[in-house]
Parts: C-alpha cells; sequence; structure tokens
C-alpha cells in the first residue's frame, strides 16, 4: 500500500492529538480523571450530542443543516415524560418520543426538499416550534408546572442504568456509532451523501436521488435527537421543556472539530467522535480541576478556534508566516 | 525589444505529479505569446504561479527584467498582469458592470460612481461588440457571454500583460474574430498576450511566437513561421498521431430514439428525428438555437411541453436524469467543472457514481468491484492519475472528462448524449475521445454528439442535424456538406419555413 495522507486522515489526525493532549494534561493535573470511572462518565456525558451528531455529520456532509435538535430534544423529553405519568408502558413512551423526533425531521425535509426552504432557515423555524410546543404540553400535563417530575414511574430512569459496568446510553452511542461509520463508508447512500455535498448538480445528473437522499437525512436527524431528548428525560428523570437550550451549537461545535467541512463534501464520523470527544474532555477535566463554568465557555471557544486555525494553517490554505510577521509588525 | 516576463527554472510539485521541472523560457513585449502543450503538460499550473495562485517550489520568475516575487493574485494585479481563466471568474449574482469593476470601482466620496461606471463598462463591452445588459445579472447570460464578459473585464484593466487560458473554447466564430481584432490592437498599444489554446489553428493565426510544453518540461520556444503545425503537434504528444478514420458503410440499423414533434415553449418547435444504432448522429446549432435544451430534454434534466419521445418502440417520459439513465440514456454535459465531475472525490468514487448497483450489493459499497471499475476504465480511457485514490480536482481537463465519459460508459447507455465532448481538451485527448466514440458505436450504441465546432462534427459524424432557432432545420450528410453549407442553415439562412408562423 502506498503511503499517501489524505487530507481528511490529516485533519483527524490532528485533532486527534489535541484530544491526546487535553487528556495528558488532565492526567498530570488531576488524580481522578484517568480513571475507568471518570472515563466512562466522559462518555455518558456526551452521549446525545454524539448520538445526534452522527446523523447531522451526514446531513452537514451533504450540505445542509439542522438547528431544531436542541427544541426537538426538549419536546421529545417532556411527552416521553408526559406520557409515563399517564400510566402508558414506558417502552411506549420512549418509543413515542423518538418518533415525535422523527416527525420534526419529517417536516424539516417537507419544508426543505419540498418546499424548498433554505435549511438553517426552515430548521430555525422549527427549533422555535418544537421548544414552544414542550412549552405548552408541559404547561396542559402539569397545569400549568414548568418541568414533569410529578407521578413519573420510578423505573423512568432506567436508560441511566448500567450493564456490565457500562451505562445504557454508552452501549446506545456506541451501537450508532458503528451504525453509523458503517453508513458513511461502506454503503452508497454515505457514498452519495459526499456526492451531493460535493456538487450537487453533478450528482443529479448522474442520477442520484438527491432530494430523497435529504429527506431521509432530515428524517434520521429528527430520530437521532429524538433518541437523545428520552436519554436526556431519563437521566435527569424528568421532562424539562427548557432542557438543550444551545444543544445545536454542541453538536455543530463537534461535528466541526471533527473536521467536517461547512460547506460540504467533507468529513467524517470518526472525526466527529474526537470533536464530540475533545468537548467532553475539556468540560469534565476543567470540572475536575474546579473551574468554574463561565471559564468552561472561554476554554471551549478557545479549543475550538485552535483546532480550526492549526487545522488551516498546517494545511497551508490559512495565514502564512509572512503574513502574520506583516500583520504583527505592520 | 526585451522580455515582458522571463521565466526561469520554474519547478513545481504536486502530490505524485510533477507539474513543472526547469522551465524557463522569456516572453517579448508587444507580441502574441503561444503556450501550447497536451492536458497536464503544465500550462495551467505556470500561468497560475504567474497570477500567484500557486507557489513555484524553486525558479524564479523576471517582470520587465527584475526578479519579482508573486505570492497573491492581488499582487499579480499590481504589476498589470491580468488573467482571463478557463474557468470563467465571475461573480453570477453581480451584474456585469460590477462584475468588470470589480477591484477597480469608480467612486465619489467612498460612493461608486455607478453613471461613470456604466460609462467605461459599455466601452469595454463595445471594444468586444457585446450586446448585453450592462446592468443584467452575470447568471442570466449564455457560456459564451460570459466568456465575452470576463475578457472584457481583463480588457477593463489596465494590464501590461494578459493571460488568455483557453478563452476561446465557448465562443462562437464571430466572437472569435472580434476578440481576435481586439488581441492585435491590443498588440499595437504595447499590451503583451500569453495565449494559451488547444486550437491550433487559432495560434497560427495570431500568435507572433510559440511556446511548447510537454510534462511539465520545456520542450521549445520558437517564431511561429519557424515551424509548421505538423512540427508542433510532434512536439506536443511526443509521438505521432494516426487519426485515420473511416465513415461506417452504409448498412441495416433499427431505430432506437424516435423523437415525434417534441415542443417546449420558447425554446423547442416540433422536432423530429430517428436514432439508428450504432450511429452517431452531430446536432449542429449556434448557442441558443435549442442545441443544448434538446439534450437536457432528452435527459431528463427538463421538462417538455407537447410531443413524444419513443425509445425502443415505447413511448418515454424523461422526468429525471436518474429515469433517463436506467432507460439507458447517458449525458456527458458540456459543463465539466460543474456539472461532469465531483472534485472532492476521488476518481474511484465519480467513476462509480452512476451505477451503484454494479458495485454494491443491498445498498453496501463492495470495494473490490469498486476497485476494478475504477482500474478497468482508467486503463481503458488512458486517464493519467497517481492513482484511483486521487481526488478529481487535481486531475487535467482531459483526464477529467475520461472520469466523466467512464461514469456514463458504466452504465452501459444505449443512447449516448455528449454535449460540446471535447471543450477545452487538447489535441492528443480529442483523437482519444474520438476513438472512444467510434469504438462505443461499433457496439451498437448510439450517439448524439452536440456540438459548436464545426470540424469536428463533419468529422465524426454519420448525419448532420442543423439546429436553428430552436427546430431542427436541415439534415445534412457531412461527406458532401461543406463548413459554409452548414453555418448557414445554423445561422437562419437557407430557412425553408416561415419565421412569421412561429410564436
Amino acid at each position: 500500500m502506498k503511503l499517501s495522507l489524505r487530507k481528511g486522515t490529516f485533519q483527524r489526525l490532528i485533532t486527534f492529538s489535541i484530544l491526546i493532549l487535553l487528556c495528558i494534561v488532565f492526567t498530570f493535573s488531576s488524580n481522578a480523571f484517568l480513571t475507568p470511572r471518570n472515563l466512562i462518565n466522559v462518555l455518558r456525558q456526551v452521549t446525545m450530542v454524539v448520538i445526534t451528531a452522527c446523523g447531522f455529520t451526514l446531513l452537514l456532509i451533504s450540505g445542509s443543516l439542522d438547528l431544531s435538535v436542541g427544541g426537538v430534544l426538549a419536546l421529545s423529553g417532556c411527552i416521553t415524560a408526559g406520557l409515563a405519568t399517564q400510566g402508558i408502558p414506558l417502552l411506549i413512551c420512549f418509543f413515542t418520543g423518538v418518533f415525535v423526533g422523527g416527525l420534526i425531521g419529517l417536516l424539516n425535509a417537507l419544508l426543505v426538499v419540498v418546499f424548498r426552504v433554505t435549511p438553517v432557515i426552515a430548521t430555525l423555524g422549527t427549533m422555535y416550534i418544537s421548544r414552544g410546543l414542550a412549552f405548552i404540553y408541559t404547561a396542559k400535563v402539569t397545569h400549568g408546572g414548568l418541568g414533569i417530575i410529578k407521578g413519573l414511574p420510578t423505573n423512568f430512569s432506567v436508560l441511566t442504568k448500567y450493564v456490565w459496568h457500562i451505562p445504557v446510553p454508552v452501549i446506545f452511542l456506541v451501537m450508532i456509532v458503528l451504525i453509523f461509520i458503517f453508513i458513511q463508508t461502506k454503503t452508497i447512500f454515505g457514498k452519495y451523501i459526499y456526492a451531493i455535498g460535493g456538487n450537487e448538480e453533478t450528482a443529479r445528473l448522474s442520477g442520484v436521488n438527491v432530494s430523497k437522499i435529504r429527506f431521509v437525512l432530515f428524517v434520521v436527524v429528527g430520530l437521532l435527537a429524538g433518541l437523545s431528548g428520552i436519554i436526556m428525560a431519563s437521566r435527569i428523570g424528568s421532562g424539562q421543556p427548557n432542557s438543550g437550550i444551545g444543544f445545536e451549537f454542541d453538536v455543530i461545535v463537534a461535528v466541526i472539530l471533527g473536521g467536517t467541512s461547512l460547506s460540504g463534501g467533507e468529513g467524517s464520523m470518526i472525526g466527529t467522535l474526537i470533536g464530540a470527544l475533545i468537548v467532553g474532555v475539556l468540560g469534565n477535566g476543567l470540572n475536575l480541576l474546579g473551574v468554574q463554568t463561565f471559564y468552561q465557555y472561554v476554554a471551549s471557544g478557545v479549543v475550538l478556534i485552535v483546532a480550526v486555525l492549526l487545522d488551516t494553517t498546517l494545511k497551508g490554505q490559512g495565514i502564512s508566516r509572512e503574513t502574520l510577521r506583516r500583520l504583527i509588525h505592520g | 525589444m526585451g522580455y515582458v516576463v522571463e521565466f526561469l527554472h520554474v519547478t513545481k510539485t504536486f502530490p505524485g505529479v510533477q507539474a513543472l521541472s526547469d522551465v524557463t523560457f522569456g516572453v517579448l513585449r508587444g507580441t502574441v505569446h503561444c503556450l501550447v502543450g497536451e492536458n497536464g503538460a503544465g500550462k495551467s499550473t505556470l500561468i497560475k504561479i504567474l497570477s500567484g495562485a500557486y507557489k513555484m517550489d524553486s525558479g524564479e520568475i523576471m517582470f520587465e527584467g527584475k526578479p519579482v516575487k508573486i505570492d497573491s493574485p492581488h499582487e499579480s494585479q499590481k504589476h498589470k498582469i491580468n488573467l482571463i481563466y478557463q474557468e470563467q471568474n465571475l461573480i453570477s449574482q453581480l451584474t456585469v458592470r460590477e462584475n468588470i469593476t470589480l477591484g477597480t470601482e469608480s467612486t465619489k466620496l467612498g460612493l461608486i460612481g455607478k453613471n461613470e461606471e456604466s460609462r467605461t463598462t459599455l466601452e469595454s463591452l463595445n471594444k468586444l461588440s457585446l450586446n448585453v445588459d450592462v446592468n443584467g445579472v452575470v447568471a442570466d447570460l449564455s457560456v459564451a457571454e460570459k466568456q465575452m464578459v470576463s475578457i472584457a473585464k481583463a480588457l477593463h484593466r489596465d494590464s501590461k500583460l494578459i493571460v488568455m487560458d483557453e478563452a476561446t473554447s465557448s465562443l462562437t466564430v464571430n466572437e472569435q474574430y472580434k476578440l481576435f481584432e481586439v488581441i492585435e490592437s491590443l498588440k499595437n498599444h504595447g499590451v503583451t498576450v500569453i495565449y494559451i489554446s488547444h486550437n491550433l489553428d487559432e495560434v497560427f493565426q495570431i500568435g507572433d511566437s510559440i511556446t511548447v510544453l510537454r510534462d511539465g518540461k520545456h520542450i521549445g520556444t520558437f517564431k511561429i513561421n519557424d515551424v509548421t503545425k505538423e512540427e508542433v503537434i510532434q512536439m506536443m504528444v511526443g509521438r505521432k498521431l494516426t487519426d485515420t478514420y473511416t465513415r461506417k458503410p452504409e448498412r441495416e440499423t433499427q431505430c432506437v430514439l424516435s423523437l415525434r414533434n417534441v415542443t417546449k415553449k420558447n425554446q423547442l418547435h416540433a422536432v423530429n428525428f430517428d436514432l439508428c444504432a450504432g450511429e452517431i448522429v452531430g446536432v449542429y446549432g449556434l448557442v441558443g438555437s435549442g442545441r443544448t435544451e434538446l439534450a437536457r430534454v432528452l435527459f431528463g434534466a427538463d421538462g417538455f411541453d407537447d410531443g413524444e419521445i419513443i425509445l425502443d418502440g415505447r413511448s418515454i417520459m424523461p422526468k429525471s436524469p436518474r429515469r433517463a439513465l436506467s432507460r439507458g440514456i447517458a449525458l456527458i454535459p458540456e459543463d465539466r467543472r460543474t456539472h461532469g465531475i465531483i472534485g472532492l472525490l476521488n476518481v474511484r468514487s465519480n467513476i462509480s457514481l452512476s451505477s451503484s448497483k454494479a458495485i454494491s450489493s443491498f445498498g453496501v459499497v463492495i470495494n473490490k468491484k469498486d476497485r476494478q471499475l475504477a482500474h478497468r476504465y482508467v486503463k481503458e480511457l488512458g486517464i493519467k492519475t497517481p492513482s484511483i485514490e486521487q481526488q478529481v480536482q487535481f486531475l487535467s481537463g482531459g483526464n477529467q472528462q475520461k472520469v466523466v465519459i467512464s461514469k456514463v460508459l458504466s452504465t452501459n447507455p444505449k443512447v449516448l448524449l455528449m454535449d460540446e465532448p471535447t471543450r477545452g481538451i487538447d489535441v492528443g485527448a480529442k483523437s482519444e475521445i474520438f476513438r472512444i466514440m467510434r469504438e462505443l458505436s461499433d457496439t451498437g450504441v448510439a450517439i448524439i454528439m452536440f456540438s459548436s465546432e464545426l470540424p469536428e462534427v463533419l468529422k465524426m459524424s454519420d448525419r448532420i442535424l442543423v439546429m436553428h432557432d430552436g427546430a431542427i432545420v436541415k439534415e445534412l450528410d457531412p461527406s458532401t456538406a461543406t463548413q459554409d453549407q452548414v453555418l448557414r442553415y445554423a445561422i437562419g439562412e437557407n430557412k425553408e419555413r416561415d419565421d412569421e408562423t412561429k410564436s
């Protein structure tokens, strides 16, 4: 085999080194970091972001994005909790939660594919709609309350249980990541997604059913956001209409850190996983060190920008050293 | 008369490709200096280095006798070097005026002086006798008009050196003629032109000197009168070209595709013709004749209002490219870069893009079949690429076109539509593409070639259909027809219909 470092591989190497670097720094600065328990904890914290980001990565590679995932997460969580308080079997509640996510995804798909609304606008709209519906539904169920807690069956938190020392959500995470790596690298569907993101018109003229693929992607992202919603509800043991505010940006940060291009055509699932882990490890490590949330925001922002800058400069597309010198010395 | 530009030992390597090695030659002031070579010879790379789009690995560029360092397009414009690329560098959402004056806006108190700009823009357009709306959006222009606008853009700037990279590839005969006049007058004003073209007739018509590149090496620089066209071709390809083509003897064939009164409002008027298996039909028409529209309708990219398309005896309604492909109608589009390839994807993925069924089972790609398919076509069509994993954007134009052809062939089409199949492709690749077309037709594939290059239509077609104003106005036999004759029908002379009866 010839040794040729492709652009994607290179970018993953960079983000992977950043992840390792962060781990090393935290290992030395906190005794609690490098323990199996804590690492599992990190995984559990990034579960929802990773699960949603799996679909989101494919969507972004194809050249679209979905801002409604945070609202969907809240809505499906609330509906799941609401139904559970009415004595409906838990399994049905959970499935309904995921299904509701799929419905919003379907709405996004209709708006974007059939009515040709720009993805940003369409999903911005459904983000507000789903968040609003989450509040309305919660108020209805709780007669004016702000969260669905009362009357939940005790086993509602089943998704936080451990199987063999591994939390159930992490099992979900691993399964979904594996499925999506398979879709991305091995299937015709995955290949078409890159083709659409690379050049939609060429893809269409080559016989790719662009509308169908885009449609499916939006529904898939909706379903995954719904799944994240029930995991979230089960974990916090309630349906909270204001949960997952800013969730869409956590997902976007993970995907971008992972090297998926905002303009489509490039990206990978492994990259996204690394991206999400960087965010997770950073948050976890700073928590262990007792750094306040506000500083953590700043740190996250810095890491994002540094990672992207490193990537563009090392690839030789960003600022050159001479430009930098000129900028500094006027 | 000294050199305006001198290239000294210019060397550039891309991953897996030696694009330029030790290229040294000079361009005399006030001359038209032609740069020729096959695809991948390094012409475009050299020009991109001159314009600051690429950095050379080693070597030097002297501009007006002084060594210069050009590390950005902005820098090259400071030296009054302007480029007209093969790919048009226009912003389609802006107007003609805004495009032409981009970066050189005339301002009053920081505001754009629209009237002043409109006046100067119009001047530039008039020089080219280009009749487009100054305030119209570029997206609405035809390919040829866009190309003329990008030429006007370069003229609008104060230039010492203008580089034209395949500037005439989509121009009509008249427009070309206008352009040559402009080049002549530029020359008289002391402006130097570096002219890159695959069309050696043009080169010998307007060039003063000529530089031949091959495989990134400088083969030679000559005064145009010191070499013959045949010598230049030999230097370009490094071998003798055999270009013998014998037209197919008449034989009984069955009709594959028939069009009956196919009509599309304002674009196609009652188009009728039959296409037989193994036949190459050339459709010739000027820009706006309905040539491209016809191709798009046949391929299902656009719908039609009235009439019937019959494939293998069954009436079909190609609603989408996907359906057209599944029925055996394939298209090699005119605009390779935006409709043919996916630059970010590798050669392998581009080739198998239309034939997913053949390389997968239950939606899962079988890597072995995928690679086999790619290797097969890379070998059969002679695609020059370091590996099948190379991104297509890094291949030369001719090799990109071969990738597009591979993609289309892998669907085993019955009817192959080729829209300007040799646009921007050098002589070597051109004759290979003709050979491929011939071989395909021998296996029974029916080919419709839409082309605006008369010599190639006359040479390759078994029949010629001439289009004008959305209708087929004449069928000609290429063994007896002359270029003149075809052109006369195409511009609407010799018309056998009354113009007034049409809407």
